[in-house]
């Protein structure tokens, strides 16, 4: 259950927002109470903080300009999500956004070491960094936002079996790490 | 645990323990607006790229006064025009250079021939900071102080001056050569910078240097450490305050973006445009689409006017038969001065207007003989 972060009349308004659709709320006062799970989805796709609002305000500024058009207000969160993953995959298919790698700081100093797999959840998280974008959408929606693989195969335009492929490589490559860390499966407790 | 538990739990840490910055609608709004212009602005290409085939090059001057384009300023030149038939106007109320001439906002002019070589210069002290281009002799550009009458070399260094501080900042390589130390000096003051990291500094702000460092665009805090700012390639200007960078998108870096310096966030972006500096009150910030050397009549380089808050272009207006060769510069808020060069290779310094009016702010240097260069602006 999302809350609003902060009153709607906090955020600097300075224009006029779109209309109210017709028995839905008024834009201003959706983006409250959802732009957290945008960003945190945005978050685990992109793998970047700074990525991710990028890509959260490039699909706000969408739904914005096609808000009076969205008659089917029941599924608002659901329409809001499906535009944040055909903008994270129309992104990646550019080869130029590929280029650009976020770090937070200056990268002057040595490389560091190639990240090593311990089994913390820092290490899952690279590891999740590390695969290709229709991988990483599939996990994410699958484990994070909870969707079938039916729901997964409609927001994403593919197939039942590419959903299940996919998500199955994925898993896979993870297990495969994991068989070095039988701690982590629970394997040295049968 | 299962792969599958140790993604859910690995996703739901990870989003619980990260700090998300919320989205002013002021950004919302502005982002949509440029989205809106980006898409008008294909289609008017789209539709100027056919016309071109049947009317031929004269069509590239309505591109620019296309649908999402502000309303026209009423006095336009003649897409004929050369640089002789911009009307004269003021002289520049900003330093310039001329030859081996520094004539600085008061209209004074100091002579030396350092000047000649210089790429630009900023008044300092009882003197003049320059840096002068690099020569076959000289492999690297140089930072002199003319005072005087004499000119005193400081050393091989990085050709920008970051003004809005107490004294114009400038790098300075410990050797002239490749992979060497260096020091960003700010008056008496100095801070060494890491082995084969050249430093551009852009602005002094009280967040700290707005920098190009290497190919990073950077804030460096007063103890030296340095933070990226995302978003953006080659940084160009900060606003006064410091709070917004602008410079080259490093996702598209043939768009422009403006980015909170605090969050990273991106404002907007301007697609297809080289935004450039920030006028004195920050309120604006102005930029350039260059299309090159002017072979078809009437074509022309392009200067527009952006409104910082909201990502509204206020002014748009085409140089025609001409081309920015140095610039832009604000006069304070009203105004923003170019270097152009006409197809005959005539230059002069041109003021072009926040309401879309050009003039000239300098006689024509004949065909081969221009020398201008703008000063250094924060």
């Amino acid at each position: 259950m999302e809350t609003p972060m902060e009153p709607p009349h906090a955020r600097g308004v300075v224009m006029a927002t779109p209309a109210r659709t017709s028995d839905g709320p008024d834009f201003e006062s959706w983006l409250a109470a959802r732009e957290g799970a945008l960003q945190r989805t945005a978050h685990l796709l992109t793998g970047d903080v700074h990525a991710a609002q990028d890509l959260v305000q490039t699909t706000l500024a969408k739904l914005y300009r096609g808000w009076d058009r969205i008659r089917d207000v029941g599924n608002l969160d659901a329409y809001a999500r499906q535009m944040l993953v055909n903008e994270f995959r129309t992104a990646w298919r550019r080869p130029v956004r590929r280029a650009e790698h976020l770090v937070e700081a200056v990268p002057d100093l040595p490389a560091p070491e190639p990240p090593s797999y311990d089994g913390s959840t820092e290490a899952v998280w690279r590891f999740v960094c590390t695969l290709p974008p229709k991988q990483r959408t599939v996990l994410v929606l699958r484990f994070y936002e909870q969707l079938t693989e039916a729901e997964i195969a409609q927001l994403m335009g593919i197939s039942v079996g590419t959903v299940k492929s996919q998500s199955s490589r994925a898993i896979a490559a993870l297990r495969a790490r994991l068989a070095d860390h039988p701690e982590l499966s629970g394997e040295e407790e049968r | 645990m299962t792969p599958e538990d140790l993604l859910t739990r690995t996703f739901a840490e990870v989003t619980e323990t990260t700090d998300y910055p919320t989205t002013p609608m002021a950004t919302v709004v502005a982002r949509s607006r440029t989205l809106r212009h980006g898409r008008r602005r294909a289609t008017a290409l789209l539709a100027a790229a056919a016309a071109v085939v049947l009317v031929g090059g004269s069509v590239a001057v309505w591109l620019n006064h296309g649908p999402d384009t502000p309303p026209s300023p009423s006095h336009r030149l003649d897409p004929a025009a050369s640089l002789p038939d911009v009307p004269q106007g003021d002289a520049p109320r900003i330093a310039y250079l001329d030859g081996d001439g520094f004539v600085t906002a008061a209209g004074d002019r100091i002579t030396s021939p350092a000047f000649r070589t210089a790429m630009t210069a900023t008044p300092y002290g009882e003197g003049v900071l320059v840096v002068r281009r690099s020569t076959p002799a000289r492999p690297f550009t140089t930072i002199s102080l003319v005072s005087g009458g004499s000119t005193t070399p400081l050393g091989c260094g990085a050709p920008t001056f970051a003004l809005g501080g107490e004294a114009p900042t400038y790098w300075l390589a410990d050797t002239c050569g490749a992979n060497a130390t260096g020091r960003l000096v700010e008056g008496t003051s100095s801070t060494t910078t890491p082995r084969g990291v050249v430093y551009y500094p852009i602005r002094s702000t009280s967040s700290g240097l707005v920098a190009l460092r290497s190919s990073t665009a950077a804030l460096i805090a007063a103890d030296g450490s340095a933070h990226r700012i995302p978003h953006v390639q080659i940084v160009t200007a900060a606003s006064p305050a410091g709070d917004l960078v602008a410079g080259r998108a490093a996702s598209q870096p043939q768009n422009s973006v403006i980015v909170d310096t605090a969050t990273g966030a991106v404002r907007w972006r301007a697609a297809h445009w080289s935004l450039g500096h920030f006028s004195t009150s920050g309120q604006y910030v102005v930029g350039t689409q260059r299309v090159g050397d002017q072979t078809v009549s009437g074509v022309g380089d392009v200067v527009g006017i952006w409104d910082v808050a909201t990502g509204r272009q206020v002014m748009t207006t085409v140089l025609p038969n001409m081309s920015v060769v140095g610039g832009p510069a604000w006069e304070g808020d009203d105004s923003v001065l170019v270097v152009v060069q006409d197809r005959h290779l005539q230059q002069a310094i041109v003021r072009v207007g926040r309401d879309g009016s050009i003039t000239r702010a300098t006689s024509v240097a004949p065909a081969g003989t221009g020398t201008f260069r703008l000063a250094s602006t924060p």
